[in-house]
Formats: C-alpha cells, sequence, structure tokens
C-alpha cells in the first residue's frame, strides 16, 4: 500500500514528444485509471512508472520517496500485461511461484542441487509453497496449477497474471490493458472480478486502458490521457459530468456527445447554426465557442412549441432505448439523441422533428476547448430561438 | 462432400505425374551413391570391380567387410570422436549464440544494426576462406592436432546468432518484461526465459549443426594428423592409405557404420528435422 506521485515527467522519441510535462498524484489505496485514444502516452506513463522504460526529465516518487533512479525490481510494483506474459515453459505453480524465489532465495539456494544443502532454504521454500497456494486460492487457480499456460483459457491466463502480480504482495500495482484480449463476456466478468480484487487487497491500482466503460466503471479516479497530457483527473461520475475539456467531453460517453460551433452575441447569448442559445457566459464577445449536449439530454419538443427542427437520418433500436440520428440544418455532423421506445414508435427516417434542449446540461466550452461556465438559465422560447431569461 | 475435400484421392493429372518423376529422379540422384556404397559394402573386392551393376553381392562378403571395418582401424574411436566434437562444437556454439541473439534482438545499444549487418557478412564467409589464417593461428599456439583445434574454430555460429535472433525477435517484449518485474535479471531471462522459449529454434539449430559437423571432412583433414583424434569422415579415409591401397569393401562398410547414426538419428526424429527446416527457411 502507497501513495504515487509523478512529477512533470516527460519523454521523446525522435522529434515526437509522447509525455508532456505529466503530473499525477495517486493516493494510497486508490483505483487510478489512465484512459485515452491509443497513442496518447498512457501505456508509456506506466513503464515509466514500472522502470521498464526511462524519462528524459521528471520523478516519479512511491511514498514520496524517488524511485526514478532504481531497476523495475526494486521498485515493489507488480505488472500484470495484455498479453499476460506468462512464461511458457512454467506450469501455473511455477509462473505464480517466480517472483517469490526470485526475491526470497539467492542465488546459490535456487541451485537444483546446491540449493537443498543451503542452511534455511527448507523453510523459505515452505512459505513460498503455502503463498502460493493461498494467493491459488483467492484466484480459484488451485485445480489448475499443474497445467502449462497453454492449456488454459484466456479468462484463466489472465488470473495467473494477476496471481503472479498479487503473490509478494507490492506496493503498486501496475496493469497494461489487462482485458482487450477477453472476449466481451469474459471481460465483464473479470472487470467486475478486478474491481472485487482491489477492493478486498486496498492496494493502490493504476490501470491503463483505452476502453471508456473499463475506466468508468472499475476506477475511483480516472485521468483522461491525450497527446501526450493529462487533461483531466477526477471521479468518474465528475469526469461525464463535468469534463474540463472538450476533448474529454467528446471521449468520455457513448454515443459521443454532440457539439455544436456557435459565437458569442454582444448580448452574451451564443448563435449556434439554425438557432440561438440565450444565457450570460463570460466569454468575450465575438469568440468562437461550442455547446456540447450529451445525447440523453435531447428529446423531442413537446408540440406546439416553437423548437429547433431536425430531420431524422436513422433510428437504432436497441431494446431498451432508442438512439435517433438527425441532422440539424447548418451543422455538418449528424446529432444522435436518446429516446424510450415508446417515444420513438411513430417516427421514421426522413421525419421532421423540433429538439428539446435540456439547457441545464449543456457544457459550454471556450475557443480553446476548455470549459467554461454557462449561468443557469430560465428558458423561455421565441418563434425559432431557444432562449434564456 | 464438397469436391474440394482434400481427403479425397487425388486424381493422376498430366502435371502430378511429372511432378512425381521429376522428385523421384532426383531422389534417384541423391540416393545412387549411397545404395552403391551399401551394395558394394557387401560384395568381396574382385565383385566391386566387375562392371556388372548388381545390387545384391553373387557372393555375400558383408560380415567380413563389417569385421575388417570394426577391427582394422579404430571405429569406435572415431565414433566417440566425432559424438564428442560435435558435443563440443554445439556446446559453445549454444552458449556464445543465445546471449549474442538476445543482446541484437531484445536490447537497445550503439551499434546493434551495424553489429547485426557484421553477422549477417559473416553468414557469406565460408570456412575454406578463413583456414589457412586459422591454421596458422593454431600452429603458432602449439594447438595442431588436438580437440581444442577441431572445436575452437566453430564455437561461434553466425548462423547461429543469426537463426536465435530471428526466433527471439519473435518473442514479445511484454514477457521480457514481466521478467524484469519479476525480478530476473538480463543474464537469468537469457537462460531461464528466452531459451525454454526457443526451444523449437535450439533444436532446430541442433540438427544443422550436428549433421554439418558429423561429416565434416576438410577441417579435420587440415588440422588433426593423429588416428586417434580423428572424427568419423577423417576416419573412414585410413582405410584407403593401407598398405593394401584402397580397400573398398571394408571402407563402404565403415562408412555405412559412420554415417548410420545420422540416418537413425533422421529417421526417429523426421518432424522435427523437417520442423526445423521449415522454422529456419534457410537449408545450412
Amino acid at each position: 500500500m502507497a501513495s504515487l506521485d509523478i512529477v512533470s515527467l516527460s519523454k521523446t522519441l525522435g522529434t515526437h514528444a509522447i509525455l508532456k510535462s505529466v503530473s499525477l498524484n495517486v493516493p494510497d489505496g486508490a483505483f487510478m485509471t489512465l484512459v485515452g485514444p491509443s497513442g496518447c502516452g498512457k501505456s508509456t506513463l506506466l513503464k515509466i512508472i514500472s522502470g521498464l522504460e526511462l524519462q528524459d526529465d521528471g520523478d516519479v516518487r512511491i511514498d514520496g520517496m524517488s524511485v526514478s533512479h532504481l531497476h523495475p525490481k526494486l521498485r515493489d510494483i507488480a505488472m500484470v500485461f495484455q498479453s499476460y506474459a506468462l512464461y511458457p515453459h512454467m506450469t501455473v505453480y511455477e509462473n505464480i511461484a517466480v517472483p517469490l524465489v526470485l526475491r526470497r532465495l539467492a542465488l546459490m539456494a535456487r541451485m537444483p542441487l546446491l540449493g537443498k544443502l543451503m542452511p534455511g532454504t527448507a523453510a523459505v521454500r515452505q512459505k513460498i509453497d503455502s503463498d502460493v497456494r493461498t494467493t491459488a486460492d483467492m484466484l480459484e487457480l488451485t485445480q489448475l496449477l499443474t497445467r502449462k499456460p497453454v492449456q488454459l483459457s484466456g479468462g484463466q491466463r489472465q488470473r495467473v497474471a494477476l496471481g503472479r502480480a498479487m503473490v509478494r504482495d507490492p506496493k503498486i500495482f501496475l496493469m497494461d490493458e489487462p482485458l482487450s484480449n477477453l472476449d466481451a463476456k469474459l471481460r465483464v466478468h473479470m472487470r467486475a472480478e478486478i474491481a472485487r480484487l482491489h477492493k478486498r487487497l486496498g492496494a493502490t491500482f493504476v490501470y491503463v486502458t483505452h476502453d471508456q466503460i473499463e475506466a468508468m466503471t472499475m476506477s475511483t479516479h480516472v485521468a483522461v490521457m491525450m497527446e501526450g497530457e493529462i487533461l483531466q483527473v477526477d471521479s468518474p461520475q465528475r469526469i461525464y459530468a463535468e469534463p474540463a475539456d472538450i476533448r474529454v467531453a467528446e471521449f468520455i460517453g457513448s454515443p459521443k456527445i454532440n457539439v455544436l460551433p456557435g459565437r458569442v452575441r454582444e448580448d452574451g447569448a451564443l448563435a449556434v447554426p439554425g438557432f440561438t442559445i440565450a444565457g450570460r457566459t463570460q466569454l468575450p464577445t465575438g469568440s468562437q465557442a461550442s455547446v456540447g449536449f450529451r445525447p440523453e439530454h435531447i428529446t423531442l419538443a413537446q408540440k406546439g412549441v416553437a423548437a429547433p427542427s431536425a430531420t431524422i437520418i436513422n433510428l437504432e433500436h436497441t431494446g431498451p432505448e432508442v438512439f435517433v440520428h438527425a441532422s440539424l440544418e447548418g451543422l455538418g455532423a449528424p446529432l444522435t439523441f436518446k429516446l424510450e421506445p415508446h417515444q420513438a414508435m411513430h417516427l421514421a427516417s426522413g421525419d421532421q422533428v423540433g429538439l428539446g434542449l435540456s439547457l441545464g446540461h449543456a457544457h459550454l466550452f471556450d475557443a480553446q476547448g476548455k470549459r467554461a461556465p454557462f449561468m443557469q438559465p430560465v428558458s423561455e422560447v421565441v418563434a425559432g430561438e431557444v432562449r434564456y431569461g | 462432400m464438397s469436391r474440394s475435400t482434400p481427403l479425397r484421392p487425388k486424381r493422376w493429372t498430366f502435371g502430378r505425374i511429372t511432378r512425381l518423376l521429376v522428385l523421384s529422379a532426383g531422389a534417384m540422384i541423391m540416393l545412387a551413391p549411397f545404395i552403391w556404397g551399401f551394395s558394394a559394402s557387401l560384395k568381396p573386392p574382385a565383385e566391386i570391380w566387375s562392371g556388372s551393376i548388381l545390387l545384391w553381392p553373387e557372393t555375400f562378403y558383408g560380415i567380413e567387410n563389417y569385421t575388417q571395418a570394426l577391427t582394422r582401424a579404430p571405429l569406435w574411436l572415431f565414433l566417440i570422436n566425432g559424438v564428442l566434437v560435435c558435443i563440443g562444437i554445439l556446446f559453445f556454439q549454444v552458449l556464445f549464440a543465445v546471449p549474442c541473439a538476445y543482446a541484437l534482438s531484445k536490447t537497445r545499444f550503439a551499434g546493434r544494426t551495424a553489429i547485426f549487418a557484421m553477422v549477417l557478412i559473416g553468414l557469406l564467409i565460408p570456412i575454406h576462406v578463413t583456414a589457412i589464417p586459422l591454421y596458422i593461428a593454431f600452429a603458432n599456439l602449439g594447438l595442431l592436432n588436438t580437440y581444442t583445434a577441431l572445436i575452437a574454430p566453430f564455437a561461434i555460429s553466425v548462423f547461429g546468432i543469426f537463426l536465435f535472433r530471428q526466433f527471439f525477435a519473435a518473442i514479445p517484449d511484454e514477457l521480457i518484461a514481466a521478467a524484469r518485474v519479476d525480478g530476473f535479471s538480463e543474464w537469468t531471462i537469457v537462460w531461464r526465459v528466452v531459451l525454454p522459449a526457443a526451444w523449437p529454434a535450439v533444436t532446430a539449430f541442433a540438427i544443422f549443426s550436428v549433421t554439418s559437423h558429423w561429416n565434416d571432412l576438410f577441417w579435420p583433414f587440415i588440422v588433426i594428423q593423429s588416428t586417434e583424434l580423428a572424427p568419423p569422415p577423417l576416419g573412414v579415409l585410413y582405410f584407403r592409405r593401407d598398405e593394401s591401397g584402397v580397400d573398398f569393401g571394408p571402407m563402404m562398410a565403415a562408412t555405412m557404420i559412420v554415417t548410420a547414426p545420422l540416418v537413425v538419428a533422421f529417421l526417429l526424429a523426421q518432424r522435427r528435422f523437417i520442423d526445423g527446416i521449415t522454422l529456419s527457411g534457410l537449408k545450412g
């Protein structure tokens, strides 16, 4: 159990900056997920924490102590890899025992014959055996201890990889996309299992994924990374509800948030294609801004009420909900919004519908894509315009 | 059953017959000397040069030939020499090639590409080019006519380095990373993680190494004078230097005995041989 501090880490490969002065604090016992599209630097960051790669600049601290100069094995971290990276020629038992044997037995004691003669070896071996069996028990691997990795299913290999990490009770667990090689059903199962394991061990986890569902469901903290920078660190709920950057808003949430580009008018209202959203912003007059609506915050306008009008392109019935893709005049990309099945019953592609925007949930971003406050409105609709009072 | 099922016997098309004929002719050309040698090993001296091509002898002289082969020269000694030399060469080749290949495939250091290029160039240089400088060097060191002279020139195999490097490159980096985090040192990663994972490559390489050095005549012929140190092919030559001139019957019998271990090994591990050649994509 330990806290982890990353202090202005930089890494450049050739001319390409992979990490641009990244700082991050992972509190003791947190489940921190680094999430971002591929190539955003999250795996590199994890490798630098583990010591498998070296940073150009900056520091990694565990419990306040710098470990930047330490070899991976001395950092007291354990790592779980996407391909599981089990030793193919060793049994499950040996795979789990390896980190203990290498740490607790001196080189001489590990030798096949000589080792038996070394004093104290037997006691250490016994302790290793009981630790391996306890871990295997916890992960329900006891029946599989004599098998080789090739004889295991993906989920079982994943559990062995977890066991090998857990067995020596490291300060920090690092996981690099450990679920990406599993099929969808098993992934859901292992998601819950890893989250449960985290609670049970109470250890600090740093988990890398490109899958926002994994990030949202398992973590206590989420760090969204893009282009070598951490854009926001927050709880999963706040990442979703209050994205600090338009890129975070667009990355988290499926289907994607709808973004309408606009311009700030003199009276502080925001002109977007086809209509105007009145309200007080603190953005300079004439500047570019965008406003985002999540699919669940757009619905159909009530009959007889003036509202922005859109043409339905197609409807996706998923069962419990219907996703509607509609085009809004003057807007390049289609809008996506979510309806209950009964609301969509009489809709068909090509229909004209009025959009009811839940303005209280609008996300406003300035020209640089940073979140800007949008004063809570009392909405008022004036012929074709949605107006804030 | 679909028409393309491979289980269905193929038709004797013109193309197929041609292919089989060409392959059979090739096989016959390859096998002919061996068959002739086997047949000669069963014939009395007079019959070998009789001019008629008979595969089976009119008078069976096999027992005499093979007894002479085993008694006239210390054939057992030649075989033991062959085993010692082949094992020695293979041991050192693996000992040196595996760490080199690991460094070339899984670590980053300045000059790595240049060194690998040198390994590739090394593949192009046959032993015949370096034979004379090596001979002079061994002569100056006073090491001619020793096991060292037989083993040392082959202890570092660029082919081995190349073959292992190609195979190690396919081992996932994550496995090496996991080993580093688990606490293996680089040296133990090589022997405890990479080598066991690359066992098929080692087998393939061992096959190439052992066949070529068991059958090698050129180098032992240069550096070995005493009969006690001769590996099998050189030993067979001693039958020629006999007081009775070239005595083909016992000589062929000795050749058969010397070839037998490899043939037996091939028959026992046919699949491995073929896998090895497929794996390396090269013929030694």
